[in-house]
């Protein structure tokens, strides 16, 4: 099972839970329906998007409103906590949440107790906490951007917003960054970092730079890397390493972000609506070269 | 008359070294608060706080204190708790907490510029200084911020400031600020 979690924001709803799916610009969780905006619905929007391409079992959500209060984040770690020991879970991507240092460790406890251990994805707020916690490398991936980047590779910094000046002035070196991530145990196994430029990095090496298409404007584009996150965790699923998986959805968000002709002010769910346009190109060209998406 | 000036001046200075030695933390629960407090204290004229990290025993991985001379702690808390904003805690502090990223950068896409802080992107178009999009943070009030800016103007916008919670809200802060600024100068 694919399950993705992260936060809502809404005031209207506490926890939610059900499986995803897609319905023209709108995700649909169980019973209840969520704009395609940046953060957590863009991240379910997106595997959701991969998952129906490839026909497999679409994802479970598990939502919670919350606008910056925090309770929202509690009922989610809360719910992990107690639920991931009794599931079959072989996915968790988890995103947009706030940092809680002691309910993140609470809940990677459980996954601990889990029969198999599922393939762990971080991006956003649990990406921090999980750093924060110096537990980053209990994790298979994390997707950070050249400035979360600088604060993984911040061993004093507990949240991007404290990373030391000297760090960030290196975010044109991205892989003395990813180096001294690594060298201080704040990266997971895998590393893929979005920018200009993406790097995919396995147990502190470099394994692939992607640079095209040049779509530059999808930086300001909020929910970007959120798609990244969410194609991956749907590429796993489907069988891909998290390298191949890494690869692909750099290339789909460039594409898709191509095909539309983004400007800075487009928004996120015309990216996700092109997204099985852009897996078409890239499987094309795959097949062409007698490749596959593993 | 010499002597007196130089002996004043020395004072001034031993006083001046001594607060920035001795100082305190005001602990809060969550950055909102401490946001408040901030706005109130330099609104009382005490401009010489800071927002800093708290040390890590207090660390949640979303947190921010503030930083203050100890020997004004007597007027500082007093002012606080006439407006509801005392601290949950205050405690001396033994070395240099971190402070949050107050530089930004900004990219020019035409149309368009990005001004990012820390981890924080916030786009607007130069024409109709209008909000077009913003990007990047992990905690839970980013998108929500985000419903509440995005088409807005600058002058218009609410500032992440008054209604956010966290720190991915305060470095938003920062770039709005600093995009209202960038505004100025054109």
């Amino acid at each position: 099972m694919l399950l993705l979690a992260g936060t809502i924001p809404t005031t209207e709803i506490k926890l939610h839970t059900g499986t995803a799916r897609l319905d023209d610009e709108r995700l649909i969780i169980g019973n209840k329906t969520f704009p395609l905006n940046r953060g957590t619905a863009s991240m379910i929007g997106a595997a959701c998007a991969v998952t129906h391409y490839f026909g497999d079992a679409m994802p479970q959500g598990v939502v919670a409103g919350d606008i910056g209060k925090r309770s929202g984040s509690r009922l989610i770690y809360r719910y992990l906590t107690r639920n991931l020991p009794k599931t079959k879970v072989t996915i968790l991507a988890l995103h947009y949440i706030i940092p809680d240092i002691g309910l993140h460790n609470q809940m990677l406890m459980s996954v601990r107790k889990m029969s198999s251990r599922p393939y762990l994805i971080a991006d956003a707020g649990l990406m921090y906490v999980a750093k924060a916690s110096g537990q980053a490398s209990s994790y298979d991936l994390f997707l950070p951007d050249l400035g979360e980047l600088a604060f993984l590779a911040d061993d004093k910094a507990s949240h991007p917003a404290y990373t030391r000046g000297f760090l960030s002035k290196l975010e044109d070196d991205p892989a003395r960054l990813i180096e001294h991530a690594y060298d201080t145990g704040n990266a997971a196994q895998h590393l893929c970092v979005k920018g200009k430029t993406d790097f995919i990095c396995a147990n502190g090496k470099i394994v692939e730079k992607i640079d095209e298409p040049t779509i530059e404007e999808l930086e300001a584009i909020g929910g970007t890397g959120d798609t990244i996150t969410g194609m991956v965790a749907g590429l796993v699923y489907h069988g891909s390493s998290i390298t191949k998986a890494c690869s692909i959805a750099c290339k789909a968000n460039r594409i898709a972000g191509q095909i539309g002709n983004s400007t800075p002010a487009t928004q996120i769910g015309e990216i996700i609506a092109r997204i099985p346009q852009a897996l078409e190109e890239i499987f094309k060209d795959c097949l062409d070269e007698g490749n596959t998406t593993n | 008359m010499g002597i007196l000036k130089n002996l004043f001046t020395f004072r001034k200075k031993q006083s001046d070294s001594d607060q920035s030695q001795v100082r305190g933390l005001l602990i809060y629960e969550n950055v909102n608060d401490v946001i408040q407090a901030e706005t109130l204290l330099k609104k009382a004229g005490y401009d010489y706080i800071r927002v800093v990290a708290p040390p890590p025993d207090y660390r949640t991985g979303c947190d921010l204190s503030l930083e203050f001379p100890i020997v004004e702690q007597v007027g500082i808390v007093r002012t606080l708790e006439e407006h509801n904003l005392s601290p949950m805690e205050t405690i001396h502090l033994s070395e240099d907490a971190l402070k949050p990223v107050e530089i930004c950068k900004t990219k020019d896409f035409g149309d368009y510029i990005m001004v990012r802080a820390a981890n924080m992107k916030l786009t607007f178009e130069k024409v109709s200084q209008k909000i077009v999009n913003i990007s990047g943070g992990g905690c839970s009030d980013v998108p929500y911020l985000a419903n509440e800016m995005i088409g807005k103007t600058l002058s218009e916008a609410p500032s992440p400031r008054e209604i956010g919670y966290t720190l991915c809200a305060y470095s938003l802060a920062v770039a709005f600020e600093e995009a209202k600024k960038t505004v100025g100068k054109t």
